[in-house]
């Protein structure tokens, strides 16, 4: 450090008292932001693309729950562009499986109640997000890969395996690619 | 209203705004047109929630900075990037005549991203410390740190910009939030 500078103001209401600095800033910023015509964005066009990925969302959801009461846990995921989609662990009322459930599972007889976990979606999450879900589900992350599709996110899910409607039990792994 | 119409009415009337912060934010147009179409996708998925809050505003501006914050590597490579270091006008052409101004932009684009995004956040939508911590998710320490490190970074490249001329101090910038 080279001498002493006052410190930046701290934005509170009130304080005018700005650096020639802090002045020119707030200039260049302002002159910067007229640089440049804002160009059409479109609101409908977004909105139909948005209701296009949640379908998709909405039928990986469907198969988990259809896949309900086979097993214990399921994977799901989408090759395309750069959506992994939904995996979850869902109910089971009929196996006697052994389950990994955390409180509130009951055993009758040899029938085993899971309590329902909401479905996680591991679209374009940061790996680390992935992992805790995943780990939430009782589930193991096995092999990470690295590749890249466009336009996604470094360091983020861009595809599971396996892919749905595969039916995992607690403790099974889910390989995961990351982008980057 | 419907939502449909609503989310319309918002993009119609804010996009400017929210383009205007992504290209103090990146410094391209490209990548500033890139970032707001990505967050206006993202707030569309959550329109309902956003409707209803009470300064949508603030919470599509928060997707933004974090979307460009999460994606620096990216952006960072949109940016025309000018050799390290050196700010001296090219010999005989318009360079010439660059003011400290011009520096200054181009200083601002080589802090980098998360520096960038508190000292834009601070001068350009004129937030307080506490607001940039809650956007960024951040301490309030941490912005100060991370401000006063980037101002100090830019003064260290422009150093004509930490005298004051002797004429009367302007007053803040008046940028709407």
């Amino acid at each position: 450090m080279t001498g002493y500078v006052s410190p930046p103001s701290d934005g509170r209401d009130g304080d005018i008292h700005l650096e020639f600095l802090e002045q020119e800033l707030v200039t260049v910023l302002n002159d910067f932001a007229n640089t440049s015509p804002t160009p059409h964005f479109d609101a409908p066009g977004i909105r139909r693309h948005t209701r296009r990925k949640r379908a998709g969302f909405v039928a990986a959801v469907a198969a988990v729950v259809v896949a309900a009461g086979v097993g214990t846990a399921l994977a799901a995921a989408g090759t395309g562009s750069h959506t992994a989609r939904p995996a979850a662990r869902t109910t089971t009322s009929t196996t006697p499986t052994t389950t990994t459930s955390t409180s509130t599972s009951t055993e009758k007889g040899n029938v085993t109640t899971v309590p329902y976990v909401k479905p996680f979606d591991l679209k374009g999450v940061p790996l680390a997000a992935a992992e805790e879900a995943l780990a939430g589900a009782r589930l193991k992350v096995g092999t990470v890969t690295h590749g890249v599709v466009d336009n996604c996110k470094p360091g983020s899910v861009i595809a599971v395996s396996p892919l749905a409607p595969t039916v995992l039990h607690g403790g099974e792994k889910v390989d995961l690619a990351v982008c980057g | 209203m419907d939502p449909g119409t609503d989310f319309d009415s918002f993009v119609a009337t804010r996009s400017r705004a929210l383009f205007r912060g992504a290209l103090v934010l990146t410094g391209s147009r490209e990548a500033a047109e890139d970032l707001v179409q990505e967050t206006l996708e993202r707030a569309c998925g959550r329109w309902r929630a956003i409707a209803a809050m009470d300064a949508p505003d603030a919470y599509v501006r928060r997707i933004m900075v974090n979307l460009a914050n999460n994606r620096w590597k990216r952006f960072r490579r949109v940016v025309p990037q000018h050799d390290a270091g050196d700010d001296r006008p090219a010999p005989g052409d318009d360079y010439g005549r660059v003011d400290s101004r011009d520096q200054l932009v181009r200083a601002l684009q080589r802090l980098p991203i998360g520096m960038r995004t508190v000292v834009v956040l601070r001068y350009f939508h004129d937030l307080s410390d506490a607001e940039i911590a809650e956007d960024l998710r951040i301490s309030p320490s941490a912005v100060r740190s991370q401000l006063t490190r980037g101002l100090e970074k830019l003064r260290a490249q422009i150093p004509a910009l930490s005298e004051p001329p002797s004429s009367a101090r302007p007053r803040k910038g008046t940028q709407t939030r």
